[in-house]
């Protein structure tokens, strides 16, 4: 493994970047360490655990690297698939998986009160 | 019945007791001191907390209040008397009329009464006489009372009783029903009681009946006792003097005591002692005559047990509490001694300690008997102060590092126990028992020790015995720490005292001893000069104080210009000796140049003295002690900083230096002929090539200054006298016996402590099993072998042509070969032991030597290599040097890279998997190696001269090297990550700046060199396990360290290594040990895995750091974690099998039986995380347990449910089942 320590490579820009990546792995496409500003273990967890799904990633590995600031780092080593197209595999799925999340709950939810009646109110 | 609270009941006894105690009605009794002595609040405490378990019914709890006084307090409340309150009766002439005897009352009555009582009686006979109006109305009570009087009461009696008879049986059932049920059961119980009682006056309480129970047992055992039970008839007894009446009880204790009940060798009983402190044979037929029977426990064994000297040491008869405390101090005395050590099931001392002896002694001290506070001072002393270590403390003065003192404080609690949720208490926060079970001396000072041995001093002025044990217990006060030391140097008139008292300028001569004086004032005492040399040793301030501002250097002085042996002061001999070191500690600090300047002219006549008349034929040891102070006090005097030789007598140094030199020749050709050497004329011998080297030394630089004559002179004592002694058969037999007076490599050295209770901890000079230390034996030649090899190691430097002559008698000899062969195999097992420093001196010496020599052969090479390497973390933080030296030399340099490249060439030709290009590197880098653990341990500064204000050290030995100190730099980078994973060494851990990267890649290279080439001496440093765990710690280290290229290859080297040598020795990990420095294997393996699965990149060596817990022959609990609570991980520990260093069959073998994992293994195939593209060794495993337990497995039930789970699963799984 080649060198991969080294600082974000898009800080520089005054208005911080929702995503930016890591140095070190300038020669494949397939590796990367992506850096989520302003986001934690939730998506973190949540994109891993999608990603682990995938049957051509090698590795996939997040951590919040100093609780007082708010940045992820999500790491993604594929087979041959470049790491950013995983990502946004990935975002998509999750973003799938949210909505059917959502459109599942707001229907039960209906069928339960039409059965049970408005009066009665969950939680 | 109830009793006094004794020693060795519980808490659980004393809430039994208690409830008799009230079951029983009784006045609570006030809680005897003895509890209060034991220190135990604790009980105290539970008892009153007791009585609130015991009446939790709360009707208890009413009940038992209303009844005031029986619970709560002393003061018992009693309802005013029903007695009616006569006045006197009014008179006419104003006075009483005159009580006159009525002279009929004594005729004609037979009953024996007084004559009072019958006039009473017929005052009463005729009571109705005194007239309602004459009673003065005090209230309802009496009025009612007196209403009524006995007729009135006797009138309603038969009106009742009239009343009664006209009723029928059972209206009278019903009537009695009705009364019970309104009335109070308290005053019910108070009827019947008065029903049984017959007879008991209306104004008896219904405590009465209870309180003569005691009295009526008391009367059953008054009992006659048979007469053949006493040793006398009893009518005999009578006619005996002040016999008149016989108490049988007392009668009996005259009988011939029954013969002890023989005891089987090895039943425990308890230990017996003699007035003199010694232990009573079990079985010892002793006459009572001895006085040492008693009506204890066992009245038929002679002796008294600790317990029965600790009730007598608080007795209130004065002579038994004398005799208490200085039969304890007995006692003490022989256990500091080491007598009883293999005798006694726990060790004395820690037992009597945290009896609380303590405080009995100190109470002791203050009482004012003279007897007791004798006694006491005595016990205290022996308590505190360890006399053997005195002594031997003493021996080594005149030895290269005799003048340093050891710190006897307490050790620090372990870190480990602090993290374990006891924060650590401050000590203002700890009761004084408290305290005084941490640390006695502490607790001593809290208690005011200092100030009442003052007043004693000052005011009481106590006799000789108990003044030198006063002392004796300020010299162990003042070695416990600086701060210590102060309190006793700046307690306002102690050291005024001591010194106007005991260190007199003038004084009487006499030849008695002081403790044999009848008085010690005015006379020196040694003691008092080693109060002052330990606490000038403590602290530079105080030194300074003893000269300014005591003066003390006047009446030191004019001991030491007294003629020895004719001084005149009783223990004369040992004032001088005394003298000289403390102006030694003074020069130490570079103080007291001065007075040397002006004492020059008594000093030259002193040495011209010893010059000429002293040799090693001199009778007794005192004139050699002399010398040998003399000597190094003028050693002393060269040591002190440059600044200030210009005020030392130069013209005097250079005059004495010739002579010097020449005589110590002539003592080292005199000790070549093999006469028979004590430990003074040893002693003195490297005393004087000390100061020979020395002088040559600091001449050199002076003015006037002949250095070429110098260098002859010394050259010349070298040919002359030094090597031809070293060839010497005295040599030869003194290198021999080095081993058996070894300390250092003695396990058993620093077994002494183990009889030290933990709060008051000493040098341990007398080992477990009575046996002083052994370097300081007599006839111990260690502290003069250890100047030559010192001189030698300066000479071969100076005088190269003889360098052979002194290589072929030293390194060729065989005692020296087999001590350093010892060092080699076994290590230091006694480095922790004080006097093992020397020794210590003298390896370091010794192997350096044996650098400068070009044809030692491989073996010795590897031998030295090999000693150098068990030596290093041996090494004190004050004698760094030594480390840096053999960093230099044995470890990494010195021809080591052809030594290890042999080394692996022989391993090459054994096995050729071994080569490794990367051990040639590693071997070729040894400088840089050595380099970056130089600066790792800051040592690339050399020695820091700052001036001392101490010169004491730590008794306990803190190495500056942990023995895991190549794997330091390692635990270093994670060290600032994680708090708990503490190295043993704090120093080092906390005060360096995160290590970099080169740093922990040249000791992973010195790891693996080691690993490789010496597995021995790393298994001797750390299991196997710890050093796995240690290893893993670059995994755990910011910035992925791991990845680096570099550091990766060597890691993957060293576990290879690591793996191999586990196997081949047949040392398995264990994951359940104690790891030092790690609170606990799981801990870091979470860690690990938590890690692995955020951070790891899919690293193939970090999977390994996982897989190796997983085998199958380890825990479950490792495998229930990765299936379990973190299963994400296994998606990712995609190792090719292929790649695994382990075999695979570890994992598959033996078959996997726990149930609820092969569950686990089945939801986590079922869910599809582990698949054999991703994680084949998983899924291989996995796969293999499950179907095998569906084949072959116990629970067929079970087994039928896992494969219905596998066939219902993916098309893959299920076509495993087929």
């Amino acid at each position: 493994m080649a060198s991969t320590r080294g600082v974000a490579a898009d800080t520089s820009s005054s208005a911080e970047p929702l995503i930016s990546t890591l140095t070190g792995d300038e020669d494949n496409e397939t590796d990367r360490t992506f850096v989520f500003s302003n986001e934690g273990h939730t998506l973190g967890n949540a994109l891993r655990s999608i990603i682990a799904k995938y049957p051509d990633v090698m590795f996939c590995g997040y951590t919040v690297p100093h609780p007082a600031e708010a940045k992820m780092n999500l790491r993604i080593q594929a087979l041959d698939t470049s790491a950013i197209d995983i990502l946004r595999r990935a975002l998509t799925d999750l973003s799938q998986v949210c909505d059917h999340v959502e459109k599942t709950f707001i229907e039960k939810v209906a069928e339960f009160k039409e059965a049970n009646g408005e009066a009665m109110e969950i939680g | 019945m109830s009793f006094r609270p004794k020693v060795g009941e519980t808490d659980e006894d004393l809430i039994r007791q208690n409830a008799e105690f009230l079951k029983n009605v009784k006045r609570k009794v006030e809680e005897t001191d003895k509890a209060a002595l034991e220190g135990d609040l604790k009980k105290q405490k539970a008892q009153e907390c007791g009585t609130d378990c015991i009446f939790n019914d709360p009707e208890v709890i009413l009940n038992s209040a209303r009844v005031p006084g029986i619970m709560l307090s002393d003061i018992v409340e009693r309802t005013p008397s029903a007695k009616p309150f006569r006045p006197p009766v009014a008179t006419t002439s104003g006075f009483p009329v005159v009580f006159k005897r009525d002279k009929l009352l004594s005729q004609g009555d037979t009953k024996k009464l007084s004559i009072f009582a019958k006039m009473h009686q017929r005052k009463s006979q005729q009571g109705v006489s005194l007239s309602a109006s004459e009673e003065i109305n005090l209230g309802a009570q009496t009025a009612i009372k007196n209403v009524f009087g006995p007729s009135e009461a006797q009138k309603i009696h038969e009106e009742s009783l009239q009343k009664l008879s006209q009723l029928s049986e059972e209206q009278i059932l019903e009537e009695r029903k009705r009364l019970l049920a309104s009335l109070n059961p308290e005053t019910l119980k108070f009827f019947t009681n008065r029903q049984k009682g017959k007879g008991a006056g209306i104004g008896e309480e219904p405590l009465k009946p209870t309180q003569a129970q005691p009295k009526e047992e008391k009367m059953l055992e008054d009992q006659p006792i048979p007469e053949e039970d006493l040793p006398i008839p009893i009518e005999e007894a009578k006619k005996w003097l002040h016999m008149d009446v016989v108490e049988n009880e007392k009668l009996k204790w005259m009988k011939k005591l029954p013969a002890p009940k023989p005891l089987a060798p090895g039943d425990p009983h308890p230990a017996r002692f003699d007035f003199e402190g010694n232990l009573m044979p079990v079985n010892a037929d002793v006459p009572e005559t001895k006085a040492l029977h008693h009506h204890g426990e066992e009245p038929e064994r002679a002796g008294y047990t600790l317990e029965e000297l600790l009730l007598f040491s608080r007795s209130s008869v004065m002579q038994q509490r004398a005799i208490g405390v200085s039969t304890i101090a007995n006692i003490l005395r022989l256990a500091k001694e080491g007598r009883f050590d293999l005798c006694l099931e726990e060790s004395i001392i820690p037992q009597l300690v945290s009896a609380g002896l303590f405080a009995v002694l100190r109470f002791s001290l203050d009482d004012a008997v003279m007897m007791v506070v004798q006694a006491a001072a005595e016990a205290l002393n022996y308590l505190l102060a360890s006399e053997p270590d005195e002594v031997c403390l003493s021996l080594m003065l005149g030895t290269t590092f005799g003048l340093q003192q050891p710190i006897l404080a307490c050790p620090p609690e372990p870190e480990e126990e602090k993290e374990k949720g006891q924060t650590s208490i401050e000590e203002g926060e700890l009761r004084d028992h408290e305290l005084l079970q941490l640390d006695v001396i502490k607790g001593a000072l809290r208690t005011d020790l200092v100030p009442r041995i003052r007043y004693l001093l000052e005011i009481i002025k106590p006799g000789p015995k108990t003044t030198l044990s006063l002392i004796e217990i300020l010299i162990r006060i003042a070695r416990h720490s600086r701060e210590s030391a102060l309190a006793i140097g700046r307690c306002p008139g102690l050291m005024q005292t001591i010194i106007s008292q005991f260190l007199p300028l003038n004084w009487e001569s006499t030849t008695k001893k002081p403790a044999d004086m009848e008085s010690v004032r005015g006379v020196p005492l040694a003691r008092a000069v080693r109060l002052i040399r330990i606490i000038s040793a403590q602290s530079k301030a105080m030194s300074l104080d003893f000269i300014n501002k005591f003066n003390i250097m006047t009446p030191i002085m004019a001991y030491l210009a007294s003629e020895p042996g004719e001084t005149g002061i009783p223990d004369g001999p040992a004032i001088l000796i005394e003298s000289f070191y403390l102006w030694q500690t003074f020069l130490a600090y570079d103080l007291g140049i001065n007075e040397f300047s002006s004492f020059s002219p008594v000093y030259g006549q002193l040495l011209s003295f010893h010059l000429t008349n002293t040799n090693l034929r001199t009778e007794g040891s005192f004139y050699q002690e002399h010398a040998t102070a003399i000597l190094t006090l003028l050693s002393a005097a060269l040591n002190v900083n440059r600044m200030h030789h210009d005020k030392l007598p130069r013209e005097l140094l250079i005059q004495v230096g010739p002579p010097i030199v020449k005589t110590t020749a002539s003592w080292i050709t005199q000790a070549a002929e093999n006469l028979p050497m004590n430990f003074s004329d040893c002693k003195l011998v490297g005393a004087a090539l000390s100061v020979s080297k020395q002088l040559f030394l600091v001449l050199q630089y002076w003015d006037g200054v002949d250095t070429m004559s110098w260098m002859s002179l010394v050259q010349n004592v070298t040919n002359s006298s030094v090597i031809p002694f070293i060839s010497s058969k005295t040599f030869e037999s003194w290198t021999n016996s080095m081993l058996e007076h070894s300390s250092l490599l003695d396990s058993e050295s620093t077994s002494g402590r183990k009889r030290d209770p933990k709060g008051l901890p000493s040098t341990g000079s007398v080992t477990y099993g009575q046996r002083i230390t052994s370097i300081l034996q007599p006839g111990s030649p260690s502290f003069a072998v250890q100047s030559i090899i010192a001189f030698l190691n300066f000479t071969v430097d100076k005088f190269p042509m003889y360098k052979q002559a002194i290589f072929d008698a030293l390194l060729k000899s065989k005692g020296v070969q087999s001590y350093i062969n010892k060092i080699a195999i076994n290590g230091c097992p006694g480095f922790d032991h004080w006097f093992s420093r020397t020794e210590i001196h003298l390896s370091a010496d010794l192997l350096n030597i044996a650098t400068k020599s070009e044809n030692l052969d491989s073996d010795h090479q590897w031998q030295c290599h090999r000693a150098a390497m068990n030596l290093i973390s041996c090494i004190r933080i004050e004698d760094r040097s030594l480390i840096t030296q053999l960093f230099n030399t044995w470890i990494f340099y010195n021809n080591q890279e052809e030594t290890f490249l042999s080394l692996m060439q022989k391993l090459n030709l054994q096995d050729n998997n071994t080569k490794s290009p990367l051990l040639e590197i590693a071997i070729n880098e040894l400088p840089m190696i050595r380099d970056a653990f130089l600066v790792a341990f800051k040592l690339n500064f050399g020695t820091p001269i700052s001036s001392k204000n101490t010169i004491s050290l730590p008794a306990e030995n803190d190495s500056l090297l942990p023995v895991d100190w190549p794997f330091l730099p390692l635990v270093k980078v994670v060290g600032h990550v994680q708090e708990e994973k503490k190295v043993e060494n704090k120093t080092s851990a906390e005060e360096h700046p995160p290590a970099d990267l080169s740093e922990v890649f040249r000791s992973l290279q010195w790891i693996f060199i080691l690993e490789t080439l010496e597995p021995q001496v790393l298994n001797k440093m750390l299991s196997p396990t710890a050093r796995l765990c240690r290893l893993a710690c670059v995994f755990l280290a910011e910035n992925c360290i791991f990845l680096e290229k570099n550091i990766s290859d060597l890691l993957k080297e060293i576990v290879g290594a690591l793996l191999k040598n586990q196997s081949l020795c047949g040392q398995d990990f264990d994951f359940d040990e104690k790891i030092p420095g790690l609170k606990d294997f799981w801990d870091l393996y979470v860690q690990l895995v938590q890690q692995y699965s955020a951070e790891s990149y899919g690293d193939k060596l970090f999977a390994h750091f996982i897989l190796i817990p997983l085998q199958q022959r380890f825990s479950v609990s490792f495998k229930n974690l990765i299936w379990g609570e973190l299963v994400e991980i296994v998606r990712f520990l995609s190792l090719p099998i292929e790649e695994l260093m382990i075999p695979i069959e570890n994992f598959l073998e033996p078959l996997e039986t726990n149930v609820a994992l092969l569950e686990l293994y089945l939801k986590t195939l079922r869910s599809g995380l582990v698949k054999p593209s991703w994680s084949p060794l998983l899924y291989k495993l996995s796969t293999h347990q499950i179907v095998q337990y569906i084949k072959q497995g116990e629970d067929r039930q079970f087994a039928a449910k896992l494969k219905f789970g596998l066939t219902s699963g993916s098309n893959e799984l299920s076509s495993l089942i087929d």
